[in-house]
């Protein structure tokens, strides 16, 4: 998942980067208003994290104007302001949720992940694909009831595919979704982790989950839904 | 006032007229009491020629209810009086009286005397009439009088009553919804004002002054929320960048080096939010007006120089230069603390934009009365357009919302509100590209008033001041 981080004080903007990347979220992070305005504009976010004072540009004014766009990346506003006007104007100019400074940071993660799984649909926190089962809270990963390993990266990337379990996932949406502008990338760097999945998910077993789509990407989907 | 004044002509016209009603009823009962009287002595008068038609020794037919009693000289009850007596002097009255019968009716009674000359008979002799009419008529009319005037004065009591409190309350209708209007203004409904138009005209200044007060007073509390909003963001999100890091520090074991960095962060963090706690305290003491108690009279020169010599290091450090341009020995009733204050704070903030190589001049002489201070940089001066807002609660140049790289923003907030406290006032003016010069004017001397109790504890308060004075906040 690919989140953006829009916040000005520079330790608070850091140390909410650095928790959310610890815990397996691809993060973007600006410290300006017109930044954030931009990234928001340029990539595909799975939730942005935007405070509401920034230099250049405030948080109401990204916000609508992403909206305007027809942006609908979920968006949690944080703020030191917690007048119910403030609160309301946020909701009313399209935040999806608020969330008062100071926060316990257990809850800001609930939050995200909550607006994450609510933007795709989900109300459950346990995904289901046939006899695949991924515990979002714990991040932990079942087939037919045998525990799998995964490492962080594998996990964000069947999460994402668990999350459009029956449609085509092309490489560049599991790029854009699972890595952030920093990071130095190979052009195979998709097939690669799809191979490690597929040795962790589907090659014990006989029915296989992930499927291949020659020229449109990857799709995750139940024995039944394969044949399309 | 004026409702006063009406009321009290209208009742005592009511008075008057309740006292005439008085008098018409006494005079109308003396005039009919007196016609029955006539009446009842004409009769008497004709008894004893009744008598001497009579030889029966009968009195003849006597109007209905009348009765009559005659008595010789000895008292005794004679049938009738000898001889005629019309004839005879004239009859004295000696008793008129009215009396209640036994059954209810009453009776006016009329003692006549007469003096009888001596005749064949008898020798000259006195005689006496006690004759009794009823008094029903006269009485049923002044009862109906009497019934009548009161009714009337009653009524007519009561109806100036009414149309008095009918005018005075239709006149006191302004002013009741004024009063209603101004008993519902709370700190939320200070918009409200009180329509000023449709009171009387003599109460119309008061009104509009009500209104001047309420919107001073609206304006103030909008300030005091928006201060205390701004004041709530500055520290949460100090607290927030703590609280954070070190929740996401602790979520997983680290590196004996990476929870000494995360340490010193938030050390730093709490150092900026504890600099915040004492600016808004400051503010707070400075936002009350001074006491006489906390001013004295001190050598100013002298902590301008202290001043002076705190900014110093601060200056050299950004090859800035501090030019002294007071002359020594500058003395003056002022509040130590806040001109220490006052002095630290703008000149930190000249030597923050002041580039290298460049000077700040402090300047303070005494004029009129007044302590002027001027604190000149020639730093890159302020644009017109944000010079209005520099002395709001948390501005900060770089247009930034926290205080993250250390400046609170409160700064020329806390000097203007001790300029203000102390009875003087701050100001700017500034040309961008050659600099910029603060300008702070205090009262040098204590009020008239308060002058003599000021001196009197001059010497003891300078102890306690000078002990409060060791806590200043710097560049804020």
């Amino acid at each position: 998942m690919r989140l953006l981080v829009a916040e000005d004080h520079p330790k608070l903007a850091r140390s909410i980067a650095d928790g959310l990347r610890e815990e397996g979220y691809s993060v973007d992070l600006t410290m300006d208003g017109n930044e954030a305005g931009h990234l928001l504009s340029a990539n595909q976010y799975d939730c942005v994290v935007l405070d509401i004072m920034l230099p250049g540009k405030e948080g109401w004014d990204i916000l609508n104007e992403a909206r305007g766009r027809g942006n609908r990346a979920p968006v949690l506003c944080l703020t030191a302001r917690d007048t119910p006007e403030d609160r309301v104007r946020g909701l009313d100019l399209g935040a999806d949720d608020y969330l008062i400074k100071p926060f316990d940071w257990s809850e800001l993660v609930a939050r995200v992940r909550a607006l994450i799984r609510r933007a795709h649909g989900q109300a459950s926190t346990l995904l289901r694909i046939g006899d695949l089962e991924i515990n979002t809270l714990s991040k932990s990963v079942r087939r037919a009831g045998n525990p799998i390993t995964l490492s962080a990266r594998e996990y964000a990337l069947l999460h994402y595919l668990a999350l459009r379990a029956g449609q085509v996932v092309s490489r560049t949406d599991v790029w854009e979704h699972l890595y952030d502008q920093e990071e130095e990338l190979s052009s195979n760097v998709v097939d690669v982790y799809i191979g490690y999945l597929r040795n962790k998910i589907d090659k014990p077993f006989d029915v296989k989950l992930i499927h291949t789509r020659r020229g449109h990407g990857y799709m995750l989907a139940a024995a039944g839904e394969n044949e399309s | 006032m004026t409702r006063r004044i009406a009321l009290a002509i209208l009742f005592s016209a009511w008075a008057v007229v309740l006292l005439a009603l008085v008098l018409i009823y006494f005079v109308t009962r003396q005039t009919v009491v007196a016609e029955l009287d006539e009446s009842i002595i004409a009769r008497a008068m004709a008894l004893p020629r009744l008598a001497g038609v009579s030889q029966q020794g009968g009195v003849g037919v006597l109007p209905r209810g009348d009765r009559y009693v005659i008595r010789n000289e000895l008292g005794q009850v004679i049938a009738r009086p000898e001889g005629r007596l019309d004839n005879h002097a004239a009859p004295v009255v000696t008793n008129r009286k009215f009396v209640s019968m036994a059954d209810g009716g009453r009776l006016r009674s009329i003692t006549l005397s007469f003096a009888l000359p001596a005749s064949d008979t008898q020798p000259e002799h006195t005689a006496t009439i006690v004759y009794s009419a009823p008094a029903d008529a006269v009485d049923g009319l002044l009862q109906r009088m009497a019934i009548l005037l009161g009714g009337v004065g009653v009524g007519g009591g009561l109806l100036i009553g009414a149309v008095a409190w009918g005018v005075s309350r239709a006149a006191l209708r302004p002013l009741r919804l004024t009063a209603e209007v101004i008993g519902t203004i709370d700190e939320r409904k200070l918009d409200r004002r009180v329509d000023a138009a449709a009171l009387p005209s003599e109460l119309r200044p008061m009104a509009e002054r009500l209104n001047e007060m309420l919107a001073r007073l609206e304006n103030d509390f909008a300030q005091r929320k928006q201060f205390l909003a701004d004041t709530a963001h500055e520290l949460r999100t100090p607290v927030a960048a703590i609280l954070t890091h070190l929740e996401v520090t602790l979520r997983r074991p680290r590196e004996a080096a990476v929870l000494a960095e995360a340490l010193r962060t938030s050390l730093s963090d709490v150092q900026l939010l504890r600099r915040l706690v004492d600016a808004l305290l400051e503010q707070v003491r400075s936002d009350r007006p001074m006491t006489a108690a906390q001013m004295t009279r001190i050598d100013v020169s002298a902590l301008l120089e202290q001043c002076a010599t705190l900014a110093d290091s601060l200056a050299s450090a950004k090859d800035v230069r501090i030019v002294r341009t007071f002359a020594p020995g500058i003395r003056a009733y002022t509040h130590p603390v806040a001109l220490q204050s006052m002095v630290t704070n703008l000149l930190a903030n000249a030597v923050e934009y002041s580039p290298a190589g460049s000077s700040v001049e402090l300047n303070c002489r005494l004029a009129d009365g007044q302590i002027e201070l001027h604190v000149r940089d020639n730093g890159p001066g302020i644009p017109p357009d944000v010079l209005p807002q520099i002395f709001q609660p948390f501005y900060r140049a770089d247009g930034s919302h926290s205080s993250k790289d250390g400046h609170l923003g409160l700064g020329l907030f806390l000097v203007q509100s001790h300029a203000k406290a102390m009875g003087g006032r701050c100001d700017v003016q500034s040309t961008v590209g050659s600099g910029t010069t603060f300008s702070v004017l205090l009262p040098s001397a204590p009020p008239a008033a308060a002058s003599n109790a000021a001196a009197k504890q001059e010497k003891a308060n300078a102890a306690a001041s000078m002990a409060e004075g060791s806590k200043v906040v710097m560049g804020s």
